[in-house]
């Protein structure tokens, strides 16, 4: 086990808590877990977690919002330095958000804005409401997921009805088996990223998918083990709730697939299960990971990413691409003997401030996309 | 001293301002004609086309002259920024010698010219040029904030002077222009000092403030705490970058860009308002269209905000974020996009407002203090010089101390 970047699963709002509880009850060893709410018995009820914030007590002194979105926003503006302590040195923030309320729908754009802030990368797994809570519970989270659609890297949507199992189940299983679903996903993703495997799958990879994905993703995932493990888990990855019978596959764009084995995982495996999923398509981009976990022996887990769209930045002019977001000092003294000019700005001297090129446009620099 | 006016005159990326005007003896600042025209050949406050430039200051002069119906006078101030203005403190320290030539004694009117002397004689590289010497407070024997040491008993002193100064070519070409007018420029004053002294009370000065001054093309900023100048800068990122940003974003022409800038721009990005499309009508064969106005916001916010924070990270690293009790105070053009003043409340986490000029008659309204604040502050500047240094030939940025009466309070 190698971690080497720091990955923060964080969960926002009444939705979001309630799925990392569950969640973190069977979690791998590692894993930070963060909550964040306004309404102080949300977070009394997941006393299992340590890291859990009430922010916004003086908007709302320790309630909820009452489904008001402007007050989640004013909660989570009024408690930045909070969150900047939180969000500080992590790489990779993962956030589970019930949009269509209050508190989750105003700060998650808060979250997503201020953690690209800090150089994060993020990516949000939305739980969407069911179409029987109404239009205005609806227009709220399509709203809130549009502002969301700006900072955050991508968006797993995850909508409620389609998680959820057919038919007469309980309401206590339905909600198991929609953290299940949020949890294999997320526990899925965090485990490639930081186990180093056989073909790796790293950040770089993930942020190629991040940087052209237009911020929608899909997310598939299912666990097989015996006989013939490789085509029950082809079945199962199809039949995954959110695999909408396997036709994000065909129309996708752009995949991520992680295979996690045991040490009897045989190439042959690996080849059947990409062939079977990935699109008959050339244009498709398509980064594999294999991953070997001991832990996994005798079974085969994959977790697929997929984009929805598959798009160039709005504007890209080659000034995008992956750097470190902070420039050497010593840039700056070279660019004033060479005297690069600019030409948007009539052929003047380019304004580099601490190895910045402010002559760039500030929201490419700071990758921050576009609402279309 | 009330007969001989004084002319500012401001070279800025976007406009050309003159401004004629005095200060009377209880120190209002009484307007007499103002000009203004759009800027050609300056970008980022450098002159890239002389010409052009030459020809609109002259047009800009022509125009105030018929609205004063006068001539420009014998003074005249340039305010130049460059957007490369940096502030330097240096200190020096002399010993203080009794009458036997022994050490330890009263300090003397003499000692403490003689510091000030030895203090202004900061040593610069080749390519700068000093604006303004600013006196700090003088530390004896160790002991600082005192503001005047005459008459103490102490074996050393010691002053503080903060050094403004801009790129030497920049100012130079911008003297040059304004001698081949003709005019007999006397002095080059950094931009954001002046827009200080125009709308900052004595008070405001006292208990810490900024003051940003929004250029087209430079953005000047000067900090205030007990009554002295701290900390001054510019960078070289101003409204154009903004026009610059939404031109790339969208893939229209600059001027379109400006005009969508003008009519629809807001510095705050309110998560909760409603989105709007904003349709850009056709033009020279483009297709007309039509673009979210979130988008619009959001690449105006990112780059307000980042340029607000670059200001507010350079006073934290020199440890003056703590005390802006009077807070931001906005000056310039782009203090009128809306949302700006919003924006720097939340960027500097201090109360801000559009800075306006103090004891000033003959401007129209009060929006006209905040852009002309830099010429008005420009000509407070000149007529502070004339009750310092009566007449003098030499040019007066190289060998002055301004202020010793104003910024000791």
């Amino acid at each position: 086990m190698n971690i080497t970047k720091k990955i923060l699963v964080l969960g926002l709002g009444g939705a979001g808590c309630a799925s990392i509880a569950r969640i973190a009850q069977n979690a791998p060893d590692g894993m930070d877990f963060a909550l964040m709410d306004c309404d102080v018995q949300t977070l009394e009820n997941c006393s299992q977690i340590d890291s859990r914030i009430a922010i916004g007590k003086s908007v709302t002194d320790g309630l909820s919002t009452g489904g008001d979105i402007d007050m989640g926003r004013r909660c989570a503006e009024n408690s930045l330095t909070q969150l900047e302590t939180l969000l500080n040195g992590v790489d990779f923030l993962f956030v589970v958000v019930g949009l269509g309320g209050g508190f989750g729908s105003g700060s998650a754009p808060i979250i997503a804005r201020m953690a690209r802030g800090l150089g994060a990368h993020t990516l949000f797994f939305s739980i969407l409401p069911f179409e029987f809570e109404g239009s205005v519970v609806r227009k709220k989270a399509h709203d809130s997921q549009r502002k969301l659609r700006t900072y955050a890297d991508a968006i797993v949507q995850m909508p409620n009805k389609r998680i959820q199992p057919d038919g007469d189940a309980l309401l206590t299983d339905s909600m198991d088996r929609s953290a299940q679903t949020i949890a294999e996903g997320v526990v899925g993703l965090w485990r490639l990223l930081s186990h180093t495997g056989l073909c790796n799958l790293d950040f770089a990879n993930l942020q190629t998918m991040l940087h052209f994905c237009d911020a929608t993703c899909r997310f598939s995932c299912a666990t097989a083990a015996g006989e013939g493990r490789a085509n029950t888990l082809i079945d199962e990855l199809r039949n995954h709730p959110l695999a909408n019978k396997g036709s994000i596959f065909e129309k996708a764009p752009g995949l991520i697939i992680g295979i996690t084995g045991g040490e009897d995982l045989t190439l042959k495996e690996a080849q059947q299960i990409i062939e079977n999923i990935a699109p008959d398509n050339a244009k498709c981009w398509i980064k594999m990971g294999v991953a070997i976990d001991s832990d996994f022996s005798g079974q085969i887990s994959v977790m697929i990413l997929a984009a929805e769209a598959w798009k160039q930045p709005l504007v890209d002019d080659g000034y995008g691409g992956l750097k470190p977001k902070t420039g050497k000092a010593e840039q700056g003294e070279l660019v004033g003997v060479l005297k690069q000019t600019s030409s948007k700005f009539g052929e003047s001297e380019r304004t580099i401030w601490r190895g910045e090129d402010l002559d760039i446009p500030t929201y490419l620099r700071k990758k921050i996309k576009l609402p279309r | 001293m009330a007969s001989s006016f004084i002319t500012a005159l401001e070279i800025g990326t976007t406009s050309i301002k003159v401004l004629m005007g005095d200060v009377r003896e209880n120190g209002e600042l009484m307007v007499l004609a103002t000009g203004e025209c759009d800027s050609r050949g300056v970008r980022k406050g450098e002159i890239i086309d002389f010409e052009l430039a030459l020809n609109a200051v002259r047009q800009t002069l022509k125009t105030a002259e018929t609205n004063a119906k006068s001539l420009i006078g014998e003074r005249v101030v340039l305010t130049a920024s460059g957007g490369r203005a940096e502030s330097k403190l240096h200190r020096a320290g002399i010993p203080v010698l009794n009458e036997y030539e022994e050490a330890g004694g009263e300090i003397s009117q003499e000692d403490v010219e003689h510091v000030i002397d030895v203090a202004r004689k900061i040593p610069l590289s080749n390519d700068r040029i000093r604006l303004h010497t600013l006196q700090q407070n003088f530390e004896v024997d160790g002991r600082g904030g005192i503001s005047n040491p005459v008459g103490l008993l102490a074996e050393d002193l010691t002053v503080e002077m903060l050094l403004i100064h801009g790129n030497q070519s920049t100012v130079k070409n911008l003297t040059k222009l304004t001698q081949n007018v003709p005019l007999n420029c006397s002095d080059a004053a950094f931009g954001g000092f002046c827009s200080a002294l125009a709308i900052l009370t004595p008070e405001q000065k006292q208990a810490g403030a900024v003051v940003i001054d929004l250029g087209g093309g430079t953005t000047d900023f000067v900090v205030y705490n007990s009554g002295l100048v701290k900390l001054a800068g510019s960078l070289a990122v101003g409204g154009d970058h903004v026009t610059a940003d939404i031109s790339s974003g969208f893939s229209i022409n600059r001027h379109k860009a400006e005009q969508l800038k003008i009519e629809s721009g807001t510095a705050q990005l309110n998560q909760m308002a409603d989105e709007q499309n904003i349709s850009i009508p056709s033009e020279g064969g483009l297709d007309s269209r039509v673009i979210r106005s979130s988008a619009l916001h959001t690449i105006i916010n990112a780059r307000m905000e980042e340029t607000f924070r670059l200001i507010a990270n350079q006073i934290e690293e020199h440890g003056l974020s703590g005390v802006l009790s009077a807070g931001i105070l906005l000056t310039g053009g782009g203090s009128a996009m809306d949302g700006a003043v919003d924006l720097a409340r939340q960027v500097f986490n201090a109360p801000a407002q559009i800075g306006k000029a103090q004891d000033c008659y003959g401007l129209s309204t009060k929006r006209e203090g905040a852009r002309f604040a830099s010429v008005l502050g420009a000509i407070r500047y000149a007529a502070s010089q004339t009750h310092e240094i009566p007449k003098s030939k030499m040019p007066r940025w190289l060998s002055k101390i301004w202020g010793s009466k104003e910024t000791q309070i």
